[in-house]
C-alpha cells in the first residue's frame, strides 16, 4: 500500500516536472523564434550596389552579339549603322544608349530605336523583344525572322519558342541560350564563340512562320 | 466634416495620422536624396560594357524589385502574391495564403471556416470580396459570400495571386465593393513532369497531393492531378473538438495553343469530403460535394486587340442535418478589348450567370423561401483607357450596368487616373461606385426562434425581406508607388469609403402571432484607412516584404434594431476588423540547398468577436538535397499554445483557438 503510494508519489512528481520541462521548452521556443526575428530585421544598412543591375548586364550583351553575328550582305547595306530595336515596353531606359553610345562594330556605328509595332523593325540589325509582347511573340517572330533580324528577349523559353537568343537567369547570373534553327531561318550566322559561351545550344526551327 | 474633425482630433488617430504623415514625408525625403543618385548611377557609363561574352556570364547582378508590368501601370491597389510568397510562407490552404497581403484581413474561425474581408469588411460571411479561381467566381448567392472550405487547388500550381483593395466592380464581376481575390493558376506547360508530396503534422494530419502533367507536342498540354487531406480541430475550451474535417478533390488543366493567335483552356475539378460545423450547442457535420469545368478562348489580333470568351458550370451540394442546398451555376462571359487610335484602350464586355438552386430544409426552425429559385445576374460594361503625354497620363471612364433577380438594375461607374511620374515613381487616384447585391438569406430565411407568450400565443420570427436592396458604397482612393533604390520598392494606398444600406435587423413587429425581425438596410458609415508596403531585397539571398494597414470604421444607424447575430449591427461592424494590421515575411537562401522563411503577423483586437490583439510567427526551413527532392519543416503560430482570431457568433461562447502546429512536407518532383 505504501510502496504503492509512493509510486504514485514519485510518478505525480516526475510528471510535474517533465510538463514544467516541456513548457520551459516550449516558452524557449518562442523567445528563441522572436530574437532570431529581431536580429534578422535588423536592416543591413551598408547595401550598397555593388553588383550591376540585370539590365546593365543584358545591354552589354546586347551590344557585345553584334560582334559576333553575321548579317546576310544585303541586309548590311540596307543601312549604315547597326540599329538595336526595342519592340515593346522598355526595361532599359537609358542604360542601352549609354551603353552603345560613340561605340562601332566593323565601321559601322550602332543605334537604338524604339519600336511600337514590329512592322517598323525591317531595318534593325538586333530586335529586342520586351516581355510586353509575349502575347503575340509567334506573329513578332515570324515577321522579324523574315526580314533577318536577330531576335533576343528574356521573355521565358524563348529560343525554346523560336526566338534566336534568350536571356536567362542562373544563379545570380545571366546567361543566354542559342536557337541554331532560328537563327537560319533569320539567314544570320553565328560564330563558333558565340554558340560555345552560350548556356545551351538548341535547334528548333519556328513553327512553319506563319504569322 | 463633423466626423473628419473629430478623426483629426481624437488622440490615438492623431497619433497615427503624425505617424503617417512623417513616413509620407521620410518616404518623399528619401525620393528626391535617392532618386538623383539613382538616375546618375543608371546613367554613367555601363560598367560591363567591356567585357567579353564569358565574363558577363559570371557577373553577380541586382535583381531590380520589379513588380509586374501590370502592377505598375494599374490603377488601383493592387498587390500580388507570387507562388514563391506562397511556397515559402507554409500555409496549406487558400485563406491562408491571403494573409500575405496588406490590408486583407483573414480571421480562422474554427479547423474549416475563415472570415475574410478586405479594407475593414471582414465578417464571416467574406462579403463583398470577389473571389475568382481562373476566371471562375467562386462566390454564392445564398448568403452573398465563400464557402472557403470547399476552395482549394493545388498550392504548388497558382501562379499568383492578385489582390485588389478597394471598389474593383467593372471588368471584374458583380459583388466586389471591398476588393477582389484572384487567384490564378499556372499553365499546363509550366507543371509537365511528375510531382508527389505528402505532408504530415499535428493539426494537418495528412496532405497528400499527386500531379502528372504531359503534352502532344508543343501546342497542347495539360495535367491531372489529385489531392486529399484529413485536418485535426482547433482548441476548443470545452472540449467540443466537432471540426476535424477531410477532402478529396481531382481535377485537371488542358491548354491546346491553336495557332500564334488563338489558345484554347479547358479546365475542371470535383471534389468532396465532410466540414463539421456548430450551431449553438449543436454541433453538426455538412457533407459536401461539387465540380466544374470551364472553358476559355483567347484570341489575339497583330494590331494588339484581344478577344475573351468564357463559360462555366459549377455544381455544389452541401447537405447536412440542419439544411441542405444544392446549386448549378451557368456562366458566360465575353470581352474585346481593342486600341481605337494610338492613345485609346477601349474594353467592353457581358456576362450572364444562371444559378438554379434549391433549399432543402431539414427542421421546422430554418427554411429559406423560395425553396426553389433561379438567381441571376447579367451585367454589360464598357470601359476607356486614354493615354496622354508619351503614356504617362493614364484616364479610366468606364462604368457596368447590372441586373439581378433581387433588387433589378444598377449602375457602377468608375473614374481612375494614373500618372507614371517617371521610371520610378507612378501615383494614381479612383472614386467608385459599386454595389453587393441581396442575397438569398437576406430575401427569404425564415427563423423560427420559438414560442414567447403561450397566452396569447406568440412566436419569435427572424425573417429575410423581400424588399431588402443592395448594399452601396463610395470609394475614394489613391495611391504612390516608387522604385526607391534598384531593391527596394514601397507602395502606399490609401482610402476612404461611403457605405449606405448595408444589412441591419429591423425592431421586432408583430405581423399576426409572430413577433418579426425583418433583415433591413438601416446601416450607413464609413471606412477610412491606408496601407504601406514595402519590398526590399538587401541581398541577393535575402528577401522582406511586409505591410502596415490601418482602417477606422465608422458606422451609424438610421433607425433602431435588434443586435441578434454576429452581423447586422452598428458593433459588429465597427469591432469585426483589426484597426492595425502588421506583416512581415522574410525569406533567407542560407545556401544552395537551403531555405529559412518567417512570416511574422500582427492584428490588433476585435471586441465585437472577443478577439484580443495577437501575434504569430511561422517559421519555415526548407532542405533541397537533390534537385528532385524538397523536405520542408514548418512551424506555424509558434508564440502561444492557441489564440482566438474569429468569434463564433454565440456571444455566451469563447471563440475556438487556433493551435499551435508544426508539419513536415516531403515533396518529390520528376521533369519529362
Amino acid at each position: 500500500m505504501n510502496t504503492t503510494g509512493g509510486w504514485l508519489h514519485s510518478e505525480r512528481k516526475s510528471l510535474a516536472a517533465r510538463i514544467s520541462r516541456v513548457r520551459r521548452f516550449r516558452n524557449m521556443i518562442a523567445c528563441f523564434s522572436s530574437l532570431l526575428s529581431l536580429l534578422l530585421l535588423i536592416p543591413v544598412c551598408s547595401a550598397q550596389l555593388t553588383h550591376p543591375t540585370e539590365f546593365q548586364v543584358e545591354s552589354a550583351y546586347l551590344y557585345n552579339f553584334g560582334k559576333f553575328v553575321q548579317w546576310p550582305p544585303d541586309r548590311v547595306q540596307a543601312s549604315d549603322s547597326l540599329q538595336i530595336c526595342l519592340l515593346g515596353k522598355d526595361p532599359f531606359g537609358a542604360i542601352l544608349d549609354s551603353t552603345v553610345a560613340g561605340e562601332k562594330i566593323d565601321g559601322r556605328a550602332i543605334t537604338v530605336r524604339r519600336l511600337s509595332t514590329v512592322d517598323d523593325s525591317s531595318s534593325c540589325g538586333i530586335l529586342f523583344i520586351s516581355s510586353s509582347e509575349e502575347a503575340r511573340l509567334n506573329t513578332v517572330l515570324a515577321i522579324a525572322q523574315r526580314s533577318g533580324e536577330l531576335t533576343v528577349s528574356d521573355i521565358p523559353h524563348f529560343a525554346e519558342r523560336g526566338g534566336t537568343i534568350g536571356f536567362v537567369m542562373q544563379q545570380g547570373r545571366i546567361r543566354f541560350e542559342v536557337n541554331r534553327a532560328a537563327a537560319v531561318q533569320s539567314h544570320l550566322t553565328l560564330s563558333s564563340e558565340l554558340l560555345k559561351v552560350a548556356s545551351k545550344v538548341i535547334n528548333k526551327p519556328l513553327r512553319n512562320g506563319q504569322p | 466634416m463633423r466626423t473628419l474633425r473629430r478623426w483629426f482630433l481624437s488622440t490615438s488617430h492623431s497619433f497615427i495620422f503624425v505617424i503617417a504623415a512623417g513616413a509620407v514625408l521620410f518616404a518623399a525625403w528619401i525620393a528626391t536624396a535617392s532618386t538623383d543618385q539613382l538616375q546618375s548611377s543608371l546613367l554613367s557609363n555601363n560598367p560591363v560594357r567591356d567585357l567579353t561574352l564569358e565574363q558577363l556570364g559570371d557577373v553577380q547582378v541586382t535583381t531590380v524589385t520589379k513588380e509586374p508590368e501590370e502592377v505598375w501601370n494599374t490603377s488601383a491597389a493592387i498587390y500580388v502574391i507570387t507562388q514563391e510568397d506562397i511556397r515559402r510562407s507554409g500555409a496549406t490552404d487558400i485563406a491562408d495564403v491571403l494573409r500575405l497581403a496588406p490590408g486583407v484581413e483573414v480571421g480562422r474561425i474554427d479547423s474549416n471556416t475563415w472570415a475574410v474581408g478586405i479594407r475593414g469588411s471582414e465578417s464571416n460571411f467574406s462579403k463583398a470580396v470577389l473571389v475568382l479561381i481562373d476566371g471562375r467566381s467562386v462566390y454564392t448567392p445564398l448568403f452573398a459570400g465563400v464557402y472557403w472550405d470547399v476552395q482549394d487547388v493545388l498550392l504548388e500550381d497558382i501562379d499568383r495571386v492578385e489582390v485588389i483593395r478597394g471598389p474593383g466592380a467593372i471588368v471584374w464581376g458583380p459583388n466586389a465593393a471591398d476588393g477582389v481575390i484572384n487567384i490564378i493558376t499556372k499553365k499546363a506547360s509550366e507543371t509537365q513532369g511528375v510531382m508527389v508530396s505528402v505532408l504530415g503534422g499535428n493539426v494537418d494530419h495528412t496532405l497528400a497531393e499527386a500531379q502528372y502533367g504531359g503534352n502532344r507536342g508543343e501546342n497542347f498540354n495539360y495535367r491531372v492531378y489529385g489531392k486529399g487531406f484529413l485536418r485535426g480541430p482547433e482548441f476548443h475550451t470545452d472540449n467540443k473538438n466537432f471540426d476535424d474535417w477531410n477532402q478529396a478533390r481531382g481535377g485537371f488543366r488542358a491548354d491546346w495553343n491553336i495557332d500564334s493567335r488563338n489558345d484554347f483552356t479547358l479546365e475542371g475539378d470535383m471534389y468532396g469530403g465532410d466540414a463539421p460545423h456548430e450551431t449553438g450547442p449543436s454541433a453538426f457535420v455538412d457533407s459536401v460535394s461539387g465540380g466544374n469545368m470551364l472553358g476559355r478562348w483567347t484570341r489575339t489580333m497583330d494590331n494588339g486587340s484581344n478577344l475573351y470568351l468564357q463559360a462555366y458550370f459549377d455544381r455544389t451540394i452541401r447537405i447536412g442535418p440542419l439544411s441542405g442546398e444544392t446549386r448549378n451555376t451557368i456562366d458566360i462571359d465575353f470581352l474585346h478589348h481593342l486600341k481605337f487610335g494610338d492613345r485609346q484602350d477601349v474594353s467592353y464586355g457581358g456576362g450572364l450567370r444562371w444559378s438554379p438552386n434549391r433549399y432543402i430544409p431539414k427542421t421546422p426552425v430554418l427554411n429559406v423561401l423560395p425553396e426553389t429559385n433561379t438567381d441571376h445576374i447579367y451585367s454589360a460594361f464598357l470601359q476607356d483607357e486614354i493615354h496622354f503625354v508619351d503614356d504617362r497620363f493614364t484616364l479610366t471612364l468606364g462604368a457596368k450596368l447590372q441586373h439581378n433577380n433581387f433588387s433589378g438594375f444598377d449602375v457602377q461607374p468608375t473614374v481612375r487616373g494614373l500618372w507614371k511620374f517617371n521610371r520610378h515613381q507612378s501615383f494614381w487616384a479612383a472614386v467608385t461606385r459599386a454595389v453587393t447585391t441581396p442575397s438569398r438569406i437576406e430575401e427569404g430565411i425564415q427563423i423560427n426562434a420559438g414560442e414567447i407568450s403561450a397566452a396569447p400565443p406568440i412566436f419569435l420570427l427572424v425573417s429575410g425581406n423581400p424588399q431588402f436592396q443592395s448594399e452601396k458604397s463610395l470609394g475614394y482612393e489613391g495611391g504612390y508607388r516608387q522604385l526607391l533604390t534598384p531593391k527596394l520598392y514601397v507602395d502606399l494606398d490609401v482610402f476612404h469609403n461611403n457605405y449606405d444600406n448595408l444589412q441591419s435587423f429591423g425592431l421586432p413587429t408583430l405581423v399576426g402571432n409572430d413577433l418579426t425581425i425583418f433583415y433591413e438596410n438601416a446601416i450607413a458609415g464609413t471606412t477610412t484607412g491606408f496601407e504601406i508596403a514595402p519590398n526590399w531585397n538587401p541581398r541577393q539571398w535575402w528577401k522582406l516584404s511586409g505591410s502596415y494597414s490601418y482602417v477606422d470604421i465608422d458606422m451609424h444607424a438610421n433607425a433602431l434594431g435588434s443586435d441578434i447575430s454576429s452581423t447586422g449591427s452598428v458593433p459588429t461592424y465597427e469591432g469585426s476588423s483589426p484597426a492595425h494590421q502588421v506583416k512581415i515575411q522574410s525569406r533567407f537562401d542560407i545556401s544552395k540547398r537551403f531555405e529559412f522563411d518567417q512570416t511574422y503577423g500582427y492584428e490588433s483586437a476585435l471586441p465585437a468577436q472577443k478577439v484580443r490583439a495577437y501575434q504569430t510567427m511561422d517559421l519555415r526551413l526548407g532542405w533541397n538535397p537533390r534537385k528532385e527532392w524538397n523536405l520542408s519543416l514548418v512551424g506555424q503560430n509558434l508564440f502561444q499554445p492557441y489564440h482566438f482570431e474569429w468569434g463564433t457568433g454565440d456571444p455566451s461562447e469563447l471563440p475556438i483557438g487556433i493551435r499551435r502546429a508544426a508539419y513536415v512536407k516531403l515533396t518529390w518532383r520528376a521533369e519529362r
